[in-house]
């Protein structure tokens, strides 16, 4: 695909819808090599940050899986506890 | 205005059988298929709307998300047709059915989901956590993000019905009270039924724009997830 001239309006007297669509183009190339493993390369985290940060894609997948994980052991504590504790006791 | 307002969200049946295939079906027909090469002015007219269509949304789409074409063009004519065909007076809207508009957006955005899942396991997990976030906001922000995937096809579901169903409610209401002013005053119907004509030609837009904001949100969950 002709993707210099993906618009049908481009070269029809249109250029702003041309140029729209350019920009919008570009805009999601630069957020994909933004957030590219690429871009890992820039940042010389150290110790426990090397796995647990917000800039780099392992970092970010780690801190979001904790999160998720902290949440199903908080779910399960409290459905172990229930089930412990009875529900009514005899007098 | 007699009848219930809400008649013409009924699913209509004949003689006990529910028509809702029948109509849902209808729109097909309204696109013709030709096996020439040289088409009659309707079809080429066709064609020519598919591809402006078809270029304008599918050129942010790599290799990949371009496998979705097909599926995208047919939702936005399907959708745009069935919106249409429901501004005919004493005509059923399928879209105006929430249930009809769930399953079609849940089944799109979950397969844009699954292919993101599948294809970039890292880059989907990793996008519930915007770049730069500050250590305390994480946790929360994790489940916000979270939040507002799940909440992407109700949204685009609702979106549709709500849109669709207020503008026919409108219609159905300012109709009614043009019809109720007329033996009361005539110059207060007069002003009602141009603010009715005006609000008709609103809703052939909306029919449209709906159509074309729904394929371009799936379209968009699609390009994140490829």
């Amino acid at each position: 695909m002709d993707l210099d001239h993906a618009s049908p309006l481009c070269g029809a007297g249109m250029e702003s819808d041309c140029l729209l669509v350019r920009a919008h183009r570009e805009a999601f190339a630069l957020i994909e090599i933004m957030a590219g493993p690429e871009a890992d390369a820039q940042f010389h985290f150290t110790g426990i940050k090397k796995y647990f940060n917000s800039y780099t894609l392992t970092g970010r997948m780690n801190c979001v899986l904790a999160t998720y994980g902290s949440i199903a052991l908080i779910v399960l504590y409290f459905k172990l506890r229930s089930k412990k504790t009875p529900a009514v006791k005899a007098t | 205005m007699n009848e219930n307002l809400f008649a013409s969200f009924i699913t209509p049946m004949m003689f006990g059988l529910p028509l809702v295939t029948l109509i849902v079906l209808f729109p097909s027909l309204l696109f013709p298929t030709s096996n020439r090469l040289v088409n009659n002015r309707l079809i080429s007219l066709q064609q020519w709307m598919l591809q402006l269509v078809s270029k304008q949304m599918m050129s942010i789409h790599n290799t990949k998300g371009q496998t979705w074409a097909l599926m995208l063009m047919s939702l936005i004519l399907f959708i745009g047709s069935t919106n249409l065909l429901g501004l005919l007076p004493h005509s059923f809207t399928p879209t105006t059915q929430l249930s009809m508009n769930l399953g079609m957006a849940i089944p799109l955005w979950a397969g844009a989901v699954i292919t993101g899942f599948r294809n970039k396991t890292k880059a989907s997990l990793a996008h519930f956590l915007p770049q730069g976030t500050p250590t305390p906001l994480i946790p929360m922000l994790v489940i916000i993000e979270t939040i507002s995937l799940l909440i992407q096809p109700v949204a685009l579901a609702v979106r549709l019905t709500a849109n669709i169903t207020a503008g026919h409610l409108l219609i159905h209401l300012i109709g009614g009270a043009t019809l109720a002013l007329m033996s009361i005053n005539t110059t207060t119907a007069l002003i009602t039924f141009i603010i009715l004509i005006l609000l008709t030609v609103l809703e052939f837009a909306v029919a449209m724009i709906q159509a074309y904001v729904f394929t371009l949100l799936v379209s968009l969950y699609l390009h994140d997830n490829t």
